[in-house]
């Protein structure tokens, strides 16, 4: 797959390979337990369908659970308020261990 | 310091601490008036759950984990307790960052980012890729987003 960005030259990404449909045909179950690569499935140079083992596609749907999780943190201003003051405590060493202010709860209720 | 059995040792930030002794507060006064079903007392119990067992049998789970320079930090949600926190693996070691209190259900996030492509945001993002923004006929607000 050739990914443009702007300004630079043209990058090919070698994990990627685009092939006919004939190929499909000819994978075996050992093909797809042991390919490497991502395929792109076309036809008269149109591409149809994308082709990776389920480990990646296992990988890619967790990238995306972990971006859609980042972005419900940062799309909701209390939370991420809260993330930022949080992280603003960290920086300042204002952390106590949860024993510590367990025990001093139930200090309280005494 | 304490430490569970596992040796996973917990920390709260004075902002999560706040919430947690709020909330802590608010449940034994439910139930020192009887109120055992208030859904304060229920949320502390969840709150006081995910910190004793829920979060420490995994604390360093990558489903839970955020993206790329955030990817340190950990999203912990159950029922409508949403709770964020920094995990040093190495170390056995989480700091809570921040506890929150959600009325939605949770994985709205689809919902959320769709919200946000259709709102516009990623519009020049999208013309510098040379496509097309979404066709927005259809677009509903959703009042999470801001």
């Amino acid at each position: 797959m050739t990914q443009f960005v702007a300004g630079s030259i043209p990058r090919i990404d070698r994990s990627v390979e685009h092939v006919g449909i004939s190929r499909l045909r000819k994978l075996n179950s050992d093909d797809l337990k042991t390919m490497e690569k991502t395929l792109v499935l076309q036809e008269n140079d149109q591409p149809l369908a994308v082709l990776l083992t389920y480990e990646k596609f296992l990988v890619l749907q967790d990238q995306l659970d972990s971006l859609m999780r980042t972005i419900c943190v940062l799309s909701n201003s209390e939370e991420s308020l809260a993330l930022r003051s949080g992280i603003e405590d960290v920086n300042k060493g204002q952390t106590t261990d949860l024993g510590e202010i367990k025990a001093a709860l139930n200090g309280k209720k005494r | 310091m304490s430490r569970p059995p596992d040796g996973l040792q917990i920390q709260l930030t004075a902002t999560a601490e706040s919430v947690y002794r709020r909330c802590s507060e608010e449940a034994d006064h439910c139930i020192s008036k009887g109120d055992d079903r208030n859904p304060k007392v229920k949320f502390f119990r969840t709150l006081d759950d995910a910190l004793s067992t829920g979060i420490p049998s995994d604390p360093f789970n990558q489903k839970i984990a955020l993206s790329g320079s955030l990817s340190n930090l950990f999203r912990f949600s159950r029922e409508n307790l949403r709770l964020c926190y920094l995990g040093h693996g190495e170390q056995r070691r989480i700091i809570v960052l921040y506890i929150c209190q959600s009325s939605e259900e949770e994985n709205e996030s689809y919902a959320t980012f769709t919200y946000m492509v259709m709102s516009g945001k990623f519009d020049a993002a999208f013309a510098s890729l040379g496509l097309r923004p979404p066709d927005r006929q259809g677009l509903l607000p959703h009042p999470s987003v801001n």
